[in-house]
């Protein structure tokens, strides 16, 4: 990426001690997952005498590309949510937002920073997550698919906090917002649907008429859609249909809303281009907020 | 031909009821080495802010070299070489690398971009240390490299906000003999500080800002002519009697006769041939002098004199 942005960003990480400290740190949090479920797992089968079940290997590829992306879900913000404020912070920002770069050119090396960070972070785990090919599978093309749909939703992270970065006043106020922000997006957006199933199933229990019921049902149903702008749920869905378990995925969705089978069928892909599509709507934002004169 | 680098018309700001600045006016012209003095919260940063298309104004109107820049959407001012009051930096960048990172911002790449880091550390003496991390440079070498940074565009306006403040002596110097080759290379140059004598020794004009406002402005030998003669004369006599009071407080160019003993305190407007003239009639008329010479000006008796004057 020729962008002075993204690679002074790099050369300023790479030479600090706290990346290095977020490397270990990342993966001993990994590896201590990896080694508890794996003992959990297959230790049970040794003491009886049988031998490792495919099934358990696609469970432990499942639990560790969930933890790994919950991981990454914390550290992402971490960020891009002091990108424009620690600039303004460090009293870099005039000197930065005068050079004669476009504002743009800006905000898409501090995105790049981050996601690259990422995706280092991905790839030093790569060891540990290779554990589960030792027993099969999982195809290399699974291990790639999922990073390149980490590598989309950090993009989608990032944008939320470049644009509270690119709004707020300093760092503390930035970053509780963008952790705010995607704590509704993975929790809040799964509890809205919690609250209608609860209030659907009580409607069905207490309605004395059912034509009335199913409507109320049908229309708090096809609220299910929210869950297309969780970034969790997108890979809980990859990883469910890279172990073969999307009917499972289906019945899930259909258990607490109603969603036409097109959109079932392709939930990853849609739910990736809606949260592409808003992540390019918080970039567009956060190049107009920085380029805006200071009144 | 004179040719008008930076024109304002009519500049006001007010943050929360406070004018910061008042319907400022100024031009400046180009190939000249414009200070611009003030006490803290005279509005300095601001002006400057507001030219360099940080800060949007309230009203008034901002024209370097004929093009108007007051507008909604900032506009990359290659024009415009922009150093700020602080010497904000990265830490974990060496000076090459810190002069690389903003070459590219500017949009130089490969060898361009090298020969131009090269060419603005030479100019500031700091090419030996191009591979010395930022963050442990003193502050009088930050300010050098800051310099080198602002001048990386090659722009023709340079903005520098209290360049010399915080710096000891030598260091004040490094930087004026900067200044004196750029200007003598055709830059013109607005530099700001609270400091009237730091910019009168690098300085072709001076204007002066109070509470927004511009009160005077003009070449630096008027400027200081005038500050000499804002500065009080204080006379201690042997013995003061009747008629050398009705001289003092009868003569044209003393006003704010102060009288504490034998000794006397004045505003006196003359300069030192004037002053001279008075020291020559007062002996003449008998009085007996202990002492007589101007005390320590500032900026505010400055002002008080220049806002009476009006």
């Amino acid at each position: 990426m020729d962008n002075p942005i993204f690679k002074k960003e790099q050369k300023v990480r790479a030479r600090s001690p706290k990346l290095m400290l977020l490397i270990v740190g990342y993966n001993l949090l990994l590896l201590i997952l990896m080694v508890v479920a794996y003992v959990s797992i297959y230790g049970e089968n040794q003491q009886i005498g049988r031998g490792a079940r495919y099934q358990d290997t696609l469970i432990l590829y499942m639990l560790i590309g969930v933890f790994q992306f919950v991981l990454l879900l914390l550290i992402v913000p971490a960020f891009t949510a002091g990108a424009i404020t620690g600039e303004k912070e460090r009293q870099t920002f005039d000197i930065l937002i005068t050079a004669n770069r476009k504002p743009l050119a800006i905000i898409i090396g501090k995105l790049g920073a981050s996601v690259s960070t990422m995706l280092l972070l991905i790839v030093s785990s790569l060891p540990i997550v290779a554990v589960v090919f030792s027993v099969g599978g999982v195809s290399i093309a699974d291990i790639f698919m999922y990073v390149i749909v980490c590598f989309l939703e950090a993009v989608f992270i990032g944008s939320i906090g470049l644009f509270f970065s690119s709004v707020s006043k300093n760092t503390t106020k930035s970053t509780v917002a963008t952790y705010v922000t995607i704590l509704l997006l993975v929790i809040g957006t799964a509890t809205v649907l919690g609250i209608l199933y609860l209030v659907v199933s009580k409607q069905i229990n207490y309605n004395e008429f059912a034509a009335e019921a199913i409507e109320i049902v049908t229309d708090l149903k096809s609220a299910v859609w929210i869950l297309l702008i969780n970034p969790l749920v997108t890979v809980v869905a990859l990883l469910m249909e890279q172990t073969g378990n999307e009917s499972m995925f289906a019945q899930y969705i259909n258990q607490v809303g109603r969603c036409n089978t097109l959109i079932l069928e392709h939930w990853i892909a849609i739910s990736i281009a809606i949260q592409t599509v808003v992540a390019v709507v918080l970039i567009y934002l956060s190049t107009k907020n920085i380029d805006r004169i200071k009144k | 031909m004179v040719i008008i680098m930076l024109e304002i018309q009519d500049l006001s700001k007010e943050y929360d009821t406070h004018m910061v600045l008042d319907s400022m006016k100024l031009h400046i012209q180009k190939g000249e080495l414009f200070g611009l003095v003030g006490p803290n919260g005279a509005g300095k940063t601001t002006m400057i802010k507001i030219i360099a298309g940080l800060l949007e104004p309230d009203a008034g109107l901002v024209m370097i070299d004929g093009k108007r820049t007051t507008t909604k959407e900032r506009r990359t001012h290659a024009k415009i070489g922009y150093m700020p009051d602080y010497s904000g930096t990265y830490p974990n960048l060496t000076v090459y690398e810190y002069m690389d990172f903003y070459t590219q911002m500017n949009g130089y790449k490969g060898k361009d971009a090298k020969k131009k880091i090269e060419e603005n550390l030479e100019l500031v003496n700091l090419y030996s240390k191009k591979e010395e991390y930022v963050d442990v440079l003193s502050r009088g070498i930050k300010q050098r490299l800051c310099l080198a940074r602002c001048l990386i565009s090659e722009p023709e306006l340079l903005l520098l906000d209290e360049p010399t403040s915080g710096l000891d002596p030598r260091a004040r110097n490094d930087i004026r003999m900067i200044l004196n080759t750029l200007r003598e290379k055709g830059k013109t140059i607005i530099i700001s500080s609270h400091l009237l004598h730091d910019l009168s020794k690098m300085c072709s004009h001076i204007g002066i800002l109070d509470k927004g406002k511009m009160i005077t402005q003009g070449p630096v030998e008027d400027i200081l002519q005038m500050e000499e003669q804002a500065k009080p004369l204080r006379i201690r006599f042997t013995e003061v009697n009747a008629s050398l009071l009705k001289f003092l407080d009868s003569h044209a160019l003393i006003n704010n006769l102060t009288i504490d003993g034998a000794q006397a305190t004045m505003h006196f407007q003359g300069d030192s041939m004037e002053e001279a003239k008075l020291l020559t009639a007062l002996i003449r008329n008998g009085a007996g002098i202990c002492y007589f010479a101007r005390e320590e000006g500032s900026l505010e008796r400055l002002f008080l004199q220049i806002t009476k004057g009006e």
